[in-house]
């Protein structure tokens, strides 16, 4: 019933990958009562995992149930308390006990780090993608090879024709993986000048190069928009099916339904217990939303209910602006809050906001009313983090006027807009991370919100998990000024679905402010 | 002619250093202000080497090349853990114990390369005899030229196959994200190492031609100044690109001969070069981040 849904909406969800029995297939990598505690709070609890050949697991838990956490210790960022991890992908198996003795710092061989987990062919991706930006996608993939000889400073000097044949090999590779990507043509290309489904799928490929046959992804589908998730699942697919490799996946909850057909193994991390085939209740919560994700948009059920009156607006180049009024928010005499006229916004040479669909530059022209929440949806690269970066005072705009409560503001710092009521929450670097949570909460004016955090509140903002980050910095909005357009460039990235629930409560109902939430597309 | 050869000489000598900068800075983005102490190091090495062992030109400069690249240890062991502005800090500390080695090993009572009176102290090395190559000694100015010429070609043909190496893409990665390239199992801790080593044992090379060519050589050689001068070339110029150091090198050796026709005093021309140096220094950062011809801005 379900897939015959996802058919009919023609959503890019994952085709379901033939199941193998689990339990026959060779373990690569198994893990013996794992713990870990941070300051009082435990976080694993004597976690036992083995992680067959060719599983798909999809590892789910609450905002700072430890996700990330496992991710980090199972690839080497992170040592656990206790317990044993034992890597068996590799032809020459290694065990790793925790705690390890002092002395083992000093065998250069026997190092709990990153590289000698990826050695062992178990190698991560991270949520912020990170690409070697300097270097084109050809070296971002060659570099990644294993044991590559002529990485030896000797042999580059001494044995050039030795060289010379092996990169010829592995820029071959390299440029036949990106031609299985889509990037035939742009091997030359820099990292940073490529879109972020393009982005997440090179590093994707990047691990795969350096041989990893268990692959940890953190949030591979987050942030992209309904042809990047597309583009990412055919690559996760296509590592499942013909080449094996062991994908261990931590997503966002709106992008659970996509990884439906894909995922073999379900792990629900709870209470620092790890219970396989677990996540009952989230599923049941998971399939609530599908409704909502095929009828409309996902964040919808969260803004929108009775008392709302929904407006969809089409903006340049497939982006989307949906206004929601409800009528205890919105008064009959409508007044511009925010006013965007003809703007253009560069970066460098590029125009980034400001084409029209014909991509002529017309500028882009927004109003926004008392009271409404306002959802922009654009696919990624569109200039959704550029608008409200320029709205906010932290890029400049190369033409046209923004106008707040009809004063034109283009020319004022960011600290003058903000004390005129303009306040951005962006999608990362949104908190500090030297100060404690509550320490952050009691800046911004708001020491009752502590409450809401409980133990987090002592803790610092750059030990928090994401979603407890992201929870953080929608707490901490300034009460200290006078909010009049509050703007949040994805809020709900790293979040669970009952911080969702509170966070699109916070937006909506705190105070009768303007709103403006951008998201990436799904349609 | 002279004037002109001897600043085609000094070209030379700080092209390599300048080079052998580029590989910490602007490859591996390790800002390190150690460097004219291993500059100062190869001069000494060579200096000793020669006067109190008779060596010749070229095992005197393989001795500098060995010694500098194994102290290098003292910058790339601390490196495996310090990051950042704490890196910044450690190698400054192993500039100053280069500084204070060279300026307090010292005894008057005891012969220059005893091991009482190392290096001479604060009164320096003097009588450093020119090159001797193949029974040759080179001690005019245009043969000097040419071995110094010589010389800043092959290190600047080292450096170029091993930037365009698969080592040096490497070290690239290192420098955009060294926990993505320890995530790709790279063992980035060794290519500190290795950048390092090679890195100070080209500045030796030049250390010795200075030493060489100059006749004389004292502590004042590692100090600070020294190393923030050969720092700014770097950066004038623009790290990470490999015609950047070179650029650098140029404008910051022309700058205080274009003072000279200012004809100032002595001592306000040194001081005047200094300010000119910083205010150049800031307006790069300002304005040119990259340098002059650079592409990787310092972060």
């Amino acid at each position: 019933m379900m897939q015959a849904t996802q058919q009919s909406s023609q959503s890019p969800a994952a085709a379901p990958v033939p199941q193998a029995d689990n339990r026959q297939a060779t373990v690569l990598l198994r893990a013996d009562g794992l713990k870990k505690h941070f300051g009082g709070q435990v976080v694993l609890d004597g976690v036992d995992l083995d992680l067959r050949q060719g599983e798909v697991v999809l590892l789910r838990g609450e905002n700072g149930s430890g996700k990330t956490t496992l991710l980090n210790i199972l690839t080497g960022n992170l040592e656990p308390d206790a317990g044993a991890i034992h890597y068996l992908a590799d032809d020459s198996p290694r065990t790793y006990r925790f705690p390890r003795r002092w002395w083992q710092e000093f065998n250069p061989f026997d190092h709990f780090t990153p590289e000698f987990v990826a050695r062992e062919g178990v190698c991560r991706t991270w949520q912020d993608i990170r690409l070697f930006n300097g270097q084109t996608l050809r070296d971002n993939i060659a570099v990644a090879e294993p044991g590559h000889p002529s990485e030896r400073p000797m042999l580059a000097l001494f044995a050039p024709g030795r060289v010379q044949r092996a990169e010829q090999e592995i820029r071959d590779r390299a440029d036949a993986m990106l031609a299985r990507l889509g990037l035939a043509g742009r091997e030359t290309s820099f990292a940073d000048k490529i879109s972020l489904g393009q982005s997440k799928r090179v590093a994707i490929a990047r691990a795969v190069a350096a041989g990893a046959r268990v692959l940890f992804l953190d949030e591979p589908l987050a942030g992209l928009d309904h042809s990047g998730v597309t583009q990412v699942l055919e690559l996760l697919e296509h590592l499942a099916r013909e080449q094996a490799v062991t994908l261990i996946i931590i997503e966002h909850a709106f992008n659970h339904i996509y990884l439906h057909g894909l995922v073999t193994t379900d792990w629900l991390l709870e209470h620092g217990k790890l219970i396989p085939n677990g996540g009952a209740a989230q599923q049941a919560a998971i399939r609530s939303l599908q409704s909502a994700i095929y009828s409309h948009y996902p964040w919808m059920e969260f803004f929108v209910d009775e008392a709302s009156s929904v407006i969809d607006e089409p903006l340049p180049n497939g982006a989307r602006l949906t206004r929601i009024r409800r009528s205890d928010r919105v008064s009959k005499n409508q007044e511009a809050v925010l006013e965007i006229r003809n703007l253009v916004i560069r970066r460098g040479s590029r125009v980034v906001v400001g084409l029209n669909d014909e991509q002529h530059e017309t500028g882009l022209n927004l109003q926004l009313f008392t009271g409404e929440v306002a959802v922009l949806q654009a696919p990624n690269g569109w200039g959704k983090s550029s608008l409200l970066a320029a709205i906010s005072g932290l890029i400049p705009v190369s033409k046209g006027a923004i106008l707040f409560a009809n004063q034109p503001i283009n020319r004022l710092p960011v600290w003058e807009r903000v004390r005129k009521g303009v306040q951005l929450i962006p999608s990362d670097h949104n908190v500090f991370p030297d100060l404690t949570a509550r320490e952050a909460l009691r800046l911004s004016g708001q020491p009752d919100a502590v409450a809401e955090l409980g133990i987090l509140a002592r803790r610092r903002s750059s030990e928090l998990s994401g979603g407890q980050k992201q929870r953080l910095a929608l707490l901490a909005q300034p009460k200290w000024s006078p909010l009049k357009l509050r703007m949040f460039d994805e809020p709900f990235a790293n979040l669970d679905i009952s911080a969702i629930r509170a966070a699109a409560r916070n937006i909506l109902f705190q105070n009768t402010s303007t709103v403006l939430v951008a998201l990436p597309s799904t349609t | 002619m002279n004037y002109l050869i001897h600043l085609l000489i000094y070209l030379d000598i700080y092209v390599i250093v300048a080079l052998s900068l580029n590989l910490v800075v602007g490859y591996c983005g390790m800002l390190t202000l150690a460097h004219a102490g291993y500059f100062a190091l190869g001069g000494y090495v060579y200096a000793l080497s020669a006067l109190t062992l008779g060596w010749s030109f070229l095992p005197a400069l393989v001795a500098a090349i060995m010694i500098a690249a194994v102290l290098s240890l003292a910058v790339s062991l601390p490196a495996w853990r310090l990051k950042g502005d704490f890196f910044v800090l450690g190698s400054l500390a192993v500039q100053a114990l280069l500084f204070s080695l060279l300026y307090n090993w010292f005894d008057a009572q005891a012969p220059l390369g005893s091991w009482s009176n190392l290096t001479n102290g604060p009164f320096g090395i003097t009588s450093i005899p020119k090159p001797d190559l193949f029974g040759h000694r080179v001690a005019d100015a245009s043969g000097f030229l040419i071995l110094a010429t010589l010389l800043t070609l092959i290190c600047a043909g080292i450096l170029w196959r091993l930037k365009t190496s698969p080592w040096g893409r490497v070290l690239i990665a290192m420098r955009e994200d060294e926990l993505a390239a320890r995530g790709l199992g790279k063992n980035t801790r060794l290519l500190k190492v290795q950048a390092l080593a090679i890195s100070c044992g080209l500045v030796a090379v030049a250390g010795a031609l200075y030493a060489s060519y100059v006749g004389y050589l004292d502590p004042s050689s590692a100090s600070l100044d020294e190393s923030i001068l050969v720092l700014s070339m770097v950066l004038v110029g623009g790290a990470g690109n490999f015609r950047g150091p070179m650029v650098g090198a140029l404008v910051l050796i022309a700058l205080p001969e274009l003072l000279r026709f200012l004809h100032l005093p002595d001592a306000q021309a040194a001081n005047l070069r200094l300010a000119v140096y910083g205010l150049l220094l800031v307006l790069m950062m300002h304005f040119r981040p990259q340098g002059i011809s650079g592409e990787y801005r310092l972060r």
